[in-house]
């Protein structure tokens, strides 16, 4: 079948925003399959638009395309309109560059940047009519399905779907998979598997599950995941050392459609060691590597004219703490002022500083204000390490509302460890607070707060790793007192929130054991996909998973660990110790705060051999 | 400053891009082409480009047309080149004309729009025969009303051309016929493209 010429004509017609199932993007790069040594199908797990913002999709796809002979195509979950016709039309899953379905692919890799994309990864697979078990592939027919992105770090619920696992930095690694791989190829297709996965597994990064056996005892008790031939190997996550001189995509590809970061993404660093304590991403990408101003403007001369864009977003966990970000922001709107090309600071820092670069930046474009206090009181932001006062907000919003902005969104997390009901009004007291201040201020321009209330889940590798999520019940509770309080105050204060019931299943998914492939096969034989949009999570079918099979949320969601339980996930080493983490979770309970290491090593760890941290400037602290 | 027209193409599918997709596409293709154009004044400065009308999400065309209004006066040739070759494969600028002291806008000079119907033999027929009835009645659903339409009143000629049937109806804002409700009553398995955009005597871009 010729796939173009079936979606062209039958299908495009009849679904909603066919521009994402064409290819042909700016700057897509078609390799005829026999200019390439070896091929890989990055699939993202969600619609094209959200596929399409991911900054590591970007830099893989330029890295393998630009720099080495083998070819990265994408692929995306197409949205339920979509899916449904490429099921009547018996239209298998398909690449965006060559239209090929992707069983002719000898790889293909999954992003995985949040849990409740899982259904999503088997609704593709069926899709492409590949079996969804890893036991089930065993003959060379089938392409090696590879995992990587933050929930790569417990991989077990999903490990018997996955042929391995790329934990940590994607770059060096990827390409080193894809290198070992084109050894095996015979017209495209892997030739003995076996060996093949025997060798991947040398790789650091390289996580094969079906090596491994998580045991628990008579009682059910779990004991351990161990390798087969040596139980006390560990896989240690990849690292690129240098990101000074690590490869980054300029020609980048546009999408058609309006993607939900839809503009230039300059990485100025990787990494982030605020320490806060719910952070995953903060432990995963640890140490903080920097690139230096003078790479970024290189880097930036090359993006502008090869995209188009008009927006360049200085992207990294905490771009506030960038050494050189003053320097670079002044460079950047320097030379691109007058061709109109703005500037944009996606994640800032409660402080005065930042709102000083955001003045800088608003000379071009003016957007609202983002902060994330966490927690609405002190006792709680010092249980959580997020080292910010409420002088610090009211000051800096001061400056922000001074400085003519009139729209402010606050984050926040409910169900923190040892949180009371007080601690829920501090979130009201301090919303009302920044409302009024911008009030007395604003005379009479429209001053709008936006309170985004997430609720907290607790994650593998970080220090809260042990600590039992609330139920749903409590987080709804937690939520109405919100609600009711924020009512009184009228227009102004906005609020929002996220679904209890999706939390309690990221909480079961993000700290769960294989068990829980049994329950994702079956909600995903009963039709579920596109769980993470409230508008097709489908609880009922989730219930009758749970029911079916005998499986309990609450026992992974709520379940406390005590420092003697090997968790699900030990086998994986992310660099920061285990006693680390646990200290950290013992002084949290005492409210002791713990500084950023880059004013001084608190020892958590990651810092081996020559991997080290690389600022290129004098922190500020 | 200067005012230029370009007629474009939109073929394979390209032609499945919505408006607002075909138009952020230019904008960025003037970017990658190095052409200045001119920017509106304010917090959001937008581009100053226009297009003579929408077109449906699907539709295949060799004349749509837009105009821009650039910095400074341009060499038409290179830039002709120099845009092509920063268009992604489907969209191409067939020409490019300076719209010299022309202050009407593209759209308040549009009147009809021409388009072809291709197929087989017998289908072309019986296409033919089709549009030939005195009246063609259909009933259309918009998002504010229902009505009952003439769409004989929309057709302003039709003509038999080389293995196709080339019609014209009107189009613009005072008058104007959605191809989809003429190609519903048809209902036959044909290709539909749009040739050209006119005004009351002729195509647009020979005006300049």
């Amino acid at each position: 079948m010729d796939i173009r010429q079936v979606i062209t004509d039958k299908i495009l017609a009849q679904v909603d925003k066919p521009g994402r199932y064409i290819g042909g993007e700016w700057n897509s790069v078609v390799k005829e399959k026999d200019q390439s040594q070896c091929q890989i199908a990055f699939c993202f797990p969600d619609v094209y638009e959200v596929g399409m913002s991911h900054l590591g999709l970007q830099i893989l796809y330029g890295l393998i395309n630009e720099t080495t002979p083998y070819a990265m195509e994408r692929v995306f979950m197409p949205w339920p309109d979509m899916y449904q016709k490429m099921e009547e039309n018996k239209i298998p899953l398909y690449s965006l560059e060559s239209f090929r379905p992707l069983t002719e692919f000898p790889l293909i890799g999954f992003t995985l940047q949040y849990e409740m994309s899982y259904t999503n990864i088997l609704a593709m697979l069926k899709l492409a009519g590949i079996p969804l078990r890893n036991k089930d592939r065993e003959n060379d027919d089938y392409p090696l399905i590879i995992g990587g992105g933050p929930c790569s770090v417990n991989p077990e619920p999903i490990a018997p779907f996955f042929d391995l696992f790329l934990i940590g930095d994607g770059e060096e690694a990827l390409k080193a998979i894809m290198t070992v791989t084109a050894n095996y190829l015979k017209l495209g297709k892997i030739t003995d598997k076996q060996n093949l996965l025997k060798e991947l597994s040398m790789i650091r990064g390289v996580y094969v599950p079906k090596d491994y056996k998580a045991e628990y005892d008579n009682a059910g008790k779990y004991i351990g995941t161990y390798n087969f031939s040596d139980s006390k190997i560990k896989v240690k996550k990849a690292l690129v050392k240098n990101l000074e001189e690590s490869y980054y995509p300029t020609k980048i590809v546009i999408p058609f459609v309006d993607a939900v970061h839809d503009r230039m993404m300059l990485e100025v660093l990787r990494g982030c060691t605020h320490g806060c304590r719910f952070c995953q991403a903060g432990m995963y990408y640890r140490p903080v590597r920097e690139k230096s101003v003078r790479r970024l403007l290189t880097i930036s001369e090359s993006l502008v004219p090869a995209s188009g864009y008009d927006d360049i977003s200085l992207t990294s966990l905490s771009t506030a703490d960038y050494t050189g970000v003053e320097e670079l922001v002044k460079l950047l709107i320097q030379r691109y002022e007058d061709k109109k090309i703005s500037i944009s600071l996606p994640s800032l820092r409660v402080d005065t500083f930042s709102v000083n670069l955001a003045k800088m930046i608003q000379k071009v474009k003016k957007t609202g204000f983002t902060f994330a206090p966490e927690a609405g009181t002190q006792r709680m932001r010092d249980v959580i390490n997020k080292g910010v006062t409420e002088e610090d907000l009211l000051v800096s919003l001061e400056g922000a509302f001074n400085a003519g902005w009139e729209r402010v969104k606050l984050y926040f997390m409910i169900g923190l460890p040892g949180e009371t009901d007080e601690d829920i009004m501090g979130i009201i007291k301090l919303s009302k607070k920044v409302l009024s201040l911008g009030r007395s201020i604003s005379k009479g321009r429209n001053i709008k707060v936006t309170v985004s209330v997430s609720s907290f889940v607790p994650k593998p590798f970080t220090p809260f790793q042990w600590f039992g999520q609330n139920s749903r019940d409590e987080l709804i509770r937690k939520q109405n007192i919100l609600k009711d309080s924020l009512r009184e105050f009228g227009k102004g204060l906005t609020l929002s929130y996220h679904y209890s019931e999706l939390s309690v299943l990221e909480g079961m998914l993000a700290r769960g054991d294989r068990k829980l492939a049994d329950l994702l096969e079956e909600v995903h034989n009963s039709g579920c996909m596109f769980d993470s949009w409230d508008e097709f999570f489908d609880k009922d079918k989730w219930d009758k998973a749970f029911f079916k099979l005998g499986i309990d949320r609450r026992f992974y969601s709520e379940r406390f660990f005590d420092l003697e339980d090997n968790l699900y996930w030990d086998h994986i080493d992310l660099g920061v110790k285990k006693s680390y983490l646990w200290n950290e979770y013992q002084k949290s309970k005492e409210q002791n705060i713990t500084k950023d290491c880059r004013l001084g090593c608190t020892g958590c760890g990651v810092c081996v051999d020559d991997i080290k941290m690389d600022i290129k400037g004098q922190y500020r602290g | 400053m200067a005012n230029y027209v370009m007629e474009f193409q939109v073929l394979d599918n390209m032609a499945y891009l919505s408006h607002l997709e075909l138009m952020k596409v230019f904008r960025q293709a003037f970017r990658r082409s190095g052409l200045k154009v001119s920017f509106s004044e304010g917090f959001n400065p937008h581009m100053k480009l226009s297009f003579a009308i929408a077109k449906g999400v699907g539709l295949k065309s060799t004349g749509e047309l837009l105009e821009i209004e650039v910095q400074e006066d341009i060499d038409i040739n290179k830039c002709l080149f120099s845009i092509n070759n920063s268009l992604p494969e489907g969209l191409k600028i067939n020409i490019i004309k300076n719209k010299g002291s022309n202050k009407k806008s593209l759209s308040a000079m549009l009147k009809k729009a021409r388009y072809s119907l291709s197929g087989d033999e017998d289908t072309l027929n019986r296409v033919w025969h089709k549009l030939e009835v005195e009246d063609i009645m259909v009933h259309v659903k918009t998002k504010r009303k229902e009505e009952v339409k003439n769409l004989k009143e929309y057709i302003a000629s039709v003509e038999k051309g080389d293995g196709k049937i080339l019609i014209t109806v009107f189009a613009g804002s005072e008058k104007n016929l959605r191809i989809e409700y003429l190609l519903n009553y048809l209902s036959e398995n044909i290709t539909v493209k749009r040739e050209k955009l006119l005004n009351e005597t002729q195509a647009i871009i020979d005006e300049f």
